[in-house]
C-alpha cells in the first residue's frame, strides 16, 4: 500500500477524518514504519509550535474579561453642518429682535424734556410749586389721569 | 442576555489570545479587542456576522493587529519587535518570543492567521471559515505552514 503524504498525516494527527478514514490510516501505520515516524514527527512539531505560541499567554492569563460598553451614537460635526447651524441661529435671532422692536414702539413714550419755570430762590423748597406737562411724540398733551403707568 | 452579549462572552478570550500571540502582552491588545467588538456591535445585523460570528471576529482581530503593526512599521523593522515583549518575562523567554514573531513574519497573511488559530485548537472547519482556505485544503496548507514555521524557528536558534 502506498504511503500517505504529510497533509494526510497532519489531518490524521489532528483527528480531522471520519472514523472510517481514521481506522484506515491506523491500519496502514501499524505496518509502515516510515509513516509512523512521520506521524510522530508531525505530532511533536504541532505540539511544540502550539506550546511556543501559548507560552506568550502565561503573563496575560490573569486578566479578567471587561464588560462591554456599547458605543453611544455621536453626531459627526462637519464644517458644513456647523456653518448651516450658525446661519440658522443668526437668522432666527434677527427675526426675534425685529419682531420685538416692532411691538415695543407702540407703547413707548419718549420724554421731551423742556423745563420752564420761574422760581423765587428765597422761598423754601416746600413752598415752591411746578407743573409737569407730558406730551406724546406728536406734541399732543397726555392726560395723566387717563393713562396707566 | 442578548445575542451580542453571548458572542462577546464566548469569544472575548480567544480574540484576546489571538491578539496577544500576534502583538505580545502589549497594552494595546485590550484596545484592539474593544475596537473589534465595537465594529461587531455596529454590524451585528449583517447576515455574514450572524452566520459565522467567530470566523468574522478572528479575521477582524487579525487584521486589526496587522494594521497596528503596519502603523508601527514593526513588520519591516525586526529590531523594533523587542518593544512588543513583556519585560516581566525572562531574557530567554523574550528571545524565544522574538524568534517566534520573526518566524511568523516570514509567512503569508493566510498562513500566519492559520498558524495562530491552529494553536488555539480550532477545528479544520473553523480554520477554513476564518481563513477562507478551502476546507479540503486545510490539512495541506497547515502542514506546509507548520513546516515553514519550524524551519524559520530553527534558523533563529542557530
Amino acid at each position: 500500500m502506498r504511503c500517505y503524504n504529510e497533509a494526510v498525516i497532519q489531518q490524521y494527527i489532528d483527528k480531522e477524518f471520519t472514523n472510517e478514514e481514521m481506522s484506515l490510516i491506523e491500519k496502514h501505520l501499524i505496518h509502515c514504519e516510515h509513516c509512523q515516524n512521520l506521524a510522530e514527527e508531525l505530532r511533536e512539531r504541532s505540539s511544540a509550535i502550539k506550546n511556543l505560541f501559548n507560552q506568550q499567554l502565561i503573563s496575560d492569563n490573569e486578566r479578567s474579561m471587561p464588560t462591554f460598553n456599547p458605543p453611544t451614537k455621536r453626531l459627526k460635526l462637519s464644517h458644513k453642518r456647523i456653518a448651516i447651524a450658525l446661519i440658522a441661529a443668526a437668522t432666527l435671532t434677527l427675526i426675534i429682535i425685529t419682531n420685538n422692536h416692532k411691538n415695543n414702539t407702540q407703547s413707548d413714550y419718549i420724554l421731551y424734556q423742556t423745563v420752564e419755570f420761574e422760581m423765587d430762590a428765597n422761598q423754601p423748597l416746600s413752598e415752591q410749586t411746578f407743573t409737569m406737562q407730558l406730551m406724546d411724540q406728536n406734541g399732543k398733551p397726555i392726560d395723566l389721569d387717563s393713562q396707566h403707568f | 442576555m442578548s445575542n451580542f452579549e453571548k458572542i462577546y462572552t464566548r469569544h472575548y478570550n480567544t480574540c484576546r489570545r489571538v491578539a496577544t500571540k500576534l502583538l505580545g502582552t502589549s497594552n494595546v491588545v485590550s484596545d484592539i479587542i474593544q475596537e473589534v467588538f465595537i465594529s461587531l456591535y455596529e454590524r451585528r445585523k449583517d447576515a455574514v456576522i450572524i452566520k459565522q460570528p467567530a470566523a468574522w471576529l478572528y479575521r477582524a482581530t487579525y487584521y486589526k493587529c496587522i494594521d497596528f503593526l503596519k502603523q508601527q512599521n514593526r513588520f519591516s523593522e525586526l529590531a523594533v519587535l523587542s518593544e512588543a515583549i513583556d519585560e516581566s518575562q525572562s531574557f530567554e523567554q523574550q528571545e524565544v518570543y522574538s524568534n517566534l514573531l520573526r518566524a511568523l513574519n516570514t509567512l503569508k497573511d493566510n498562513e500566519r492567521l492559520l498558524a495562530v488559530l491552529y494553536s488555539e485548537g480550532l477545528s479544520y472547519k473553523e480554520l477554513a471559515d476564518a481563513t477562507g482556505i478551502h476546507p479540503n485544503s486545510i490539512g495541506k496548507t497547515l502542514s506546509r505552514t507548520l513546516r515553514k514555521l519550524e524551519k524559520e524557528l530553527k534558523k533563529g536558534i542557530q
